[in-house]
């Protein structure tokens, strides 16, 4: 493996699009799970999941720019309802997890 | 001639797997070889004895999984009981991630108890009630673990269309999978459960589930729990698998006369209108559960068995409903119901309430020879 020098790492670093850097630490995620609370507030929701009986939550941040959508019609936050089945699709960032698509799988509890 | 022989062979090998009659403990006939190795080192790590140097802990209910699943022999019933807790809020149920989970664990590692001075986790505050679980029998769970959905579906009937007084729904698992295993059919898969279980009853993390449970919502002090996660790896929890999978439900024992009056009796009171006698398997990759009839007498589904068993709520499961319980090595069962309050089949059977209070009624109102065919039918099974 070539090495790059100190000067051509610079270039480099400089040329990369702004936020291209925080994208390459982002790992994607898909959880499916049931939605236990709703804060629209922080923009925030806590989905329940697990393994067997070892139930865990995710605690996910929605961004306004995330698409949540049931039935193929766009919602809003406010309009998921804990007891809904959910499959949310986000990134693992530095600020935790964010959902870029929310998709409301079963609505009824 | 050789020819002759060898077909002698096959017709003589048929006609005894045919007979076999399978004991408690046994693996299912037709796994091959490679299948019965790993059923035998998968029964080895079940009955693996974990310690705070291998990962118990701090939370945990036992040692082994054998400790509780242990009676004749391994993946029988034991006579531990354990503390479950979840609640009903605003019409759902809450499995209280927030304060340690649905399953309260009664013991604690040495370091866990010096660090925060206790001896089992906290039971939640906020739980309602306090439900009890006694460890069933795990013989024949991989059989029902391969009976489709869409088999149990059609025994459901949640509206009563047909009006004859039972139900049955299926549960679903939080990301909306039809559940089928645990005392509420909340768990879809039998791997899922196993894995699930490693944690939550022997503190042991896996590659499924690579976290511990919380201390009542609390997270564990530091230098508590310093085994490594996970503390097992994928070759012993699949081994774990294929042990719980290719564990055989043991043959029923000849039913004399009496038996065989009991067996109709069963269906005549309408006892199999839940406990469904058979189920098939579906096209499983394993040809020892590939399409297999399995003596169940369960339809995995929810049923309402009344307010007088009513405890705790879990997935769609209100505190009523209840999994039609399979009634496999019932013979070897020396408590019964999910929580183990009835000492023989006939107090479990005057417990049913709810949807099976029609069938205990009956089987109340039966003449005493008929009750006694009954129960001696069940103590075949």
């Amino acid at each position: 493996m070539k090495h790059l020098t100190p000067a051509a790492a610079l270039t480099a670093f400089l040329l990369l699009p702004a936020a291209a850097l925080p994208a390459q630490r982002e790992v994607p995620y898909t959880y499916q799970g049931t939605v236990h609370t709703v804060n629209v507030r922080t923009g925030s929701l806590d989905l329940l999941t697990g393994v067997g009986h070892a139930v865990r939550v995710v605690q996910i941040r929605v961004l306004p720019t995330a698409l949540i959508a049931s039935e193929g019609r766009s919602i809003s936050l406010g309009d998921l309802a804990p007891g809904a089945v959910v499959r949310a699709d986000c990134r693992l960032t530095d600020a935790g997890l964010l959902a870029d698509r929310i998709e409301v799988k079963r609505g009824d509890p | 001639m050789i020819r002759a022989t060898v077909w002698a062979a096959a017709a003589l090998a048929l006609a005894t797997a045919a007979c076999q009659r399978l004991k408690p403990g046994d693996p299912l006939p037709g796994l091959t070889r490679a299948e019965r190795e790993r059923f035998k080192q998968g029964k080895v790590v079940f009955d693996s004895v974990f310690t705070p140097q291998t990962g118990l802990g701090p939370l945990f209910n036992s040692i082994a999984c054998g400790q509780c699943h242990e009676d004749p022999v391994a993946g029988g019933s034991g006579d531990e009981v354990e503390v479950h807790a979840t609640v009903v809020r605003a019409g759902l149920c809450d499995p209280l991630a927030g304060e340690g989970g649905p399953v309260i664990q009664q013991a604690t590692t040495p370091a866990l108890k010096q660090a925060l001075g206790i001896d089992r986790e906290p039971f939640p505050p906020s739980a309602p009630v306090r439900a009890s679980r006694t460890s069933p029998v795990v013989f024949g769970r991989g059989l029902l673990d391969a009976v489709p959905d869409s088999v149990l579906l059609r025994y459901a009937d949640p509206d009563d269309r047909d009006g004859d007084g039972i139900s049955g729904r299926p549960n679903r698992f939080f990301d909306g999978r039809m559940g089928r295993l645990g005392r509420k059919a909340f768990v879809p898969t039998l791997d899922e459960f196993n894995a699930g279980a490693f944690v939550l009853e022997q503190g042991i993390t896996n590659p499924a589930v690579r976290t511990e449970e919380t201390i009542g919502g609390q997270p564990i002090p530091a230098g508590v729990d310093p085994t490594q996660d996970p503390e097992i790896n994928q070759d012993a929890l699949d081994l774990t698998n294929a042990f719980m999978r290719f564990l055989a439900a043991p043959t029923p024992t000849r039913a004399g006369k009496e038996g065989k009056r009991g067996r109709a009796v069963f269906s005549e009171i309408g006892c199999a209108a839940c406990h469904i006698p058979t189920l098939r398997t579906g096209n499983h990759s394993v040809r020892a559960l590939r399409n297999k009839e399995v003596a169940a007498y369960t339809d995995l589904l929810l049923h309402d068995m009344g307010p007088d068993l009513a405890d705790i709520c879990l997935g769609l499961a209100t505190p009523s409903e209840f999994r039609t319980e399979p009634l496999m090595d019932l013979r070897d069962a020396k408590r019964f119901l999910h929580d183990g309050r009835a000492t023989t089949p006939e107090q479990a059977i005057d417990l049913h309430g709810g949807e099976g209070a029609a069938a205990r009624d009956r089987f109340k109102a039966l003449p005493a020879r008929d009750r006694a065919a009954l129960i001696a039918f069940l103590k075949t099974l």
